[in-house]
């Protein structure tokens, strides 16, 4: 059988046997005959196993799985169009961008509404996330009108840094200002967790990006022409203007409602891509979209998994798990490469 | 060729009238080359020579619809270029530009394979058909060993292949290559050109190239575009240009002698010493080019003390008042010569 035939079925096994394991490991074992009776509802289990799959494991799991994917497809998608290996989600800034416009609505809800938002149900759910997109598209905007004018990849890469460490700065100030359970409502978003969406949240987000990660394989064609540079891409027929706006909207989107529920995650979408491109040797996004999609989802839960192992119980931060595993996945790629292309 | 040539008409392809080309922002416009009349013809290799900065680049970006004209017109097929969309564009005219991409993990194939976009459908697969295209195209350039090679492990000659190979496979009437020769060692020079020329025959495509490989180009091309800032575009077959004498005008620098017998450039070398030669065929066009380079004029009519007779298996240097001496190399001989 041809290689990416076999990765493909790995990596799906993969994905099945972690997410299994997310449902039984955990503070409290559950046998992984019950796991299975409490998702089919054909046996009656203890009330307080149902509770913890229902209302926590479960709604955590899904979220993992669908937020790895999403970043992933994201940091892909960034990479190609940029075409800079260390383009991703968190690295040019866009997590940032999310992150201000949530601080915003977080932070400034108590003074001007009186309560904080967070406690405000499905308004306040819609609220952040249409902050994040603003805010990421606002950073995304920048990124890209100064790509035009800016050659090299490494300043363009460095602007994205310090337009992040702009956002963090400003979010300093909002805090200063913000009522304590505000700045503890934010503090806690910004750790970035998959366990934050909670009960009938996990649903919409999920309905969300049932929607936007289909659609962001109708550019497969589009992403594949952009490998070749501006030139070739218009040659070849492509409306490069076009083009990039579309990529651009729907990796920012895709970033910025992960980064509305999940809080900012980091290196996952600058890993997986690389990751892939590995495993497949391809650049041909007909391979490497369904590869990320599903890299991505397995290795979110892998470190949703490692997060919650038994005895951290649940205390170690998803960013500091994702950051452990992905960047040793990034040093090597970009050691093992024949050519250094950063420069 | 006779045979090729009886196959296909050679008619007008590109069409241009007056056009003026530069850059216009909001502040100014600033114009590279203006009043350009001219045609291209299929089945013929021109080539666009002019120095850095003249504009042959923009030129090539205009024809390619890449950049919008000031004004005048491009024609192709008899129609505005303007009112082409992108796509029909892309099945017209294919290029070959200076621009590098660094693409991991994609096969010479895969690269050429992209050729086909304008033809495939949403997903990019290729159809039977398009592996036709890929195959002819492969073979056309010769890189059948190349084509399940990584991009990124190409040299630069065999990269450039690559690129020809893609813009063949995208199928279209006109190619137009930005400096395909640039970057490249002697040998893949010609190989280039010569690829070309013989392409723009077998297939009847307009091959429109910017070059600054002025004497391959004076060998292998069949029109010549001269670019400069004085004379704005003069246009030709290699040999008219030469009779002409806007080629000798056109590169009229010191050092730089244009031979009207060979219709080619050389380099000129100052002489300040002659030296009697005599003899003939090779040996002697090679002893007459090392001493001039040294700034003698070998000459079979002079008396100078110092003499070289050239026999078919021998040199022999005479010398006053010492006794003759065999060469065996031309660098033995100039260390006797130079002191």
């Amino acid at each position: 059988m041809r290689r990416p035939a076999i990765a493909f079925i790995l990596i799906f096994i993969s994905i099945v046997l972690f997410f299994i394991l997310n449902l039984v490991l955990g503070s409290i074992s559950i046998p992984v005959g019950s796991v299975w009776n409490i998702l089919l509802g054909t046996k009656k289990e203890p009330d307080i196993w149902e509770n913890i799959i229902w209302k926590s494991r479960f709604p955590q799991t899904l979220t993992a799985l669908i937020a790895g994917s999403g970043l992933s497809i994201s940091g892909l998608q960034m990479q190609t169009l940029f075409r800079n290996p260390l383009a991703g989600p968190s690295e040019l800034g866009i997590s940032s961008g999310a992150s201000l416009g949530v601080a915003f609505i977080i932070l400034l809800s108590g003074n001007i509404a009186g309560t904080a938002l967070i406690k405000m149900g499905l308004f306040g759910e819609i609220a952040i996330s249409v902050a994040a997109i603003a805010g990421s598209m606002a950073v995304m905007s920048i990124i890209i009108t100064i790509s035009r004018y800016v050659k090299g990849n490494v300043i363009l890469l460095i602007i994205g840094v310090m337009i992040g460490y702009i956002a963090t700065a400003i979010i300093g100030v909002l805090k200063f200002f913000s009522n304590d359970e505000d700045v503890r409502a934010y503090v806690i978003w910004g750790l970035g967790s998959f366990a934050k969406v909670s009960g009938n949240q996990v649903y919409t987000f999920v309905c969300i990006m049932a929607i936007l990660i289909p659609l962001s394989f109708f550019l497969i064609k589009t992403l594949n022409l952009m490998l070749l540079g501006e030139g070739y891409a218009r040659n070849l027929g492509l409306n490069v203007g076009r083009a990039r706006l579309y990529v651009i909207i729907c990796s920012c989107v895709i970033t910025a409602i992960i980064t509305a529920y999940c809080g900012p995650i980091v290196f996952l979408g600058l890993a997986v891509p690389h990751l892939c491109r590995t495993i497949f040797v391809s650049s041909d996004h007909r391979i490497l979209m369904p590869a990320v999609t599903l890299t991505g989802a397995s290795l979110a839960l892998f470190c949703n998994l490692v997060a919650r192992m038994p005895g951290f119980e649940g205390a170690l931060p998803i960013n500091s798990v994702t950051a452990l595993i992905g960047a040793p996945i990034v040093i090597s790629v970009l050691f093992g490469k024949r050519k250094n292309e950063i420069g | 060729m006779k045979s090729a040539k009886s196959m296909y008409k050679k008619e007008k392809t590109i069409e241009i009238k007056d056009l003026s080309i530069g850059y216009r922002s909001k502040k100014n416009t600033r114009i590279v080359a203006e009043s350009i009349i001219s045609t291209i013809y299929s089945g013929e290799l021109t080539c666009l020579l002019g120095s850095n900065g003249i504009g042959k680049s923009t030129l090539l970006r205009t024809l390619t619809g890449f950049q919008p004209q000031l004004v005048g017109d491009i024609f192709i097929y008899n129609k505005r270029i303007k009112n082409y969309s992108e796509k029909e564009l892309a099945t017209l005219v294919s290029v070959v530009l200076t621009e590098k991409f660094d693409i991991k993990n994609m096969t010479s194939y895969e690269l050429i394979g992209l050729g086909r976009s304008p033809y495939t459908g949403f997903w990019g697969k290729l159809t039977p058909d398009d592996k036709r295209h890929i195959e002819e195209a492969i073979d056309q350039v010769k890189i059948k060993d190349l084509s399940p090679r990584m991009v990124d492990t190409l040299s630069d000659g065999e990269r450039q292949k690559v690129m020809i190979a893609k813009a063949l496979a995208q199928d279209t009437p006109i190619i137009l290559l930005d400096e395909p020769t640039a970057f490249l060692d002697f040998p893949s020079k010609v190989e280039i050109m010569q690829l070309l020329h013989q392409l723009s025959r077998k297939t009847n495509k307009t091959i429109f190239l910017s070059t600054h490989d002025l004497e391959l180009a004076l060998q292998i091309a069949d029109k010549i575009w001269l670019m400069d800032t004085e004379h704005g575009i003069q246009i030709g077959t290699p040999e008219d240009l030469s009779l002409n004498g806007n080629l000798s005008n056109f590169f009229a620098r010191k050092g730089i002698v244009f031979d009207q017998n060979t219709g080619l450039f050389r380099v000129e070398n100052d002489f300040n010493r002659k030296i009697k030669v005599s003899g003939c065929g090779q040996k002697y066009a090679m002893i007459q080019k090392a001493l001039l380079r040294n700034g003698i004029l070998a000459s079979g009519d002079i008396d100078s003390g110092l003499s070289i007779d050239i026999q078919d298996n021998q040199i022999v240097l005479y010398q006053p008042e010492q006794k003759p001496i065999l060469i065996s190399s031309i660098e033995e001989l100039l260390n006797y010569i130079i002191i």
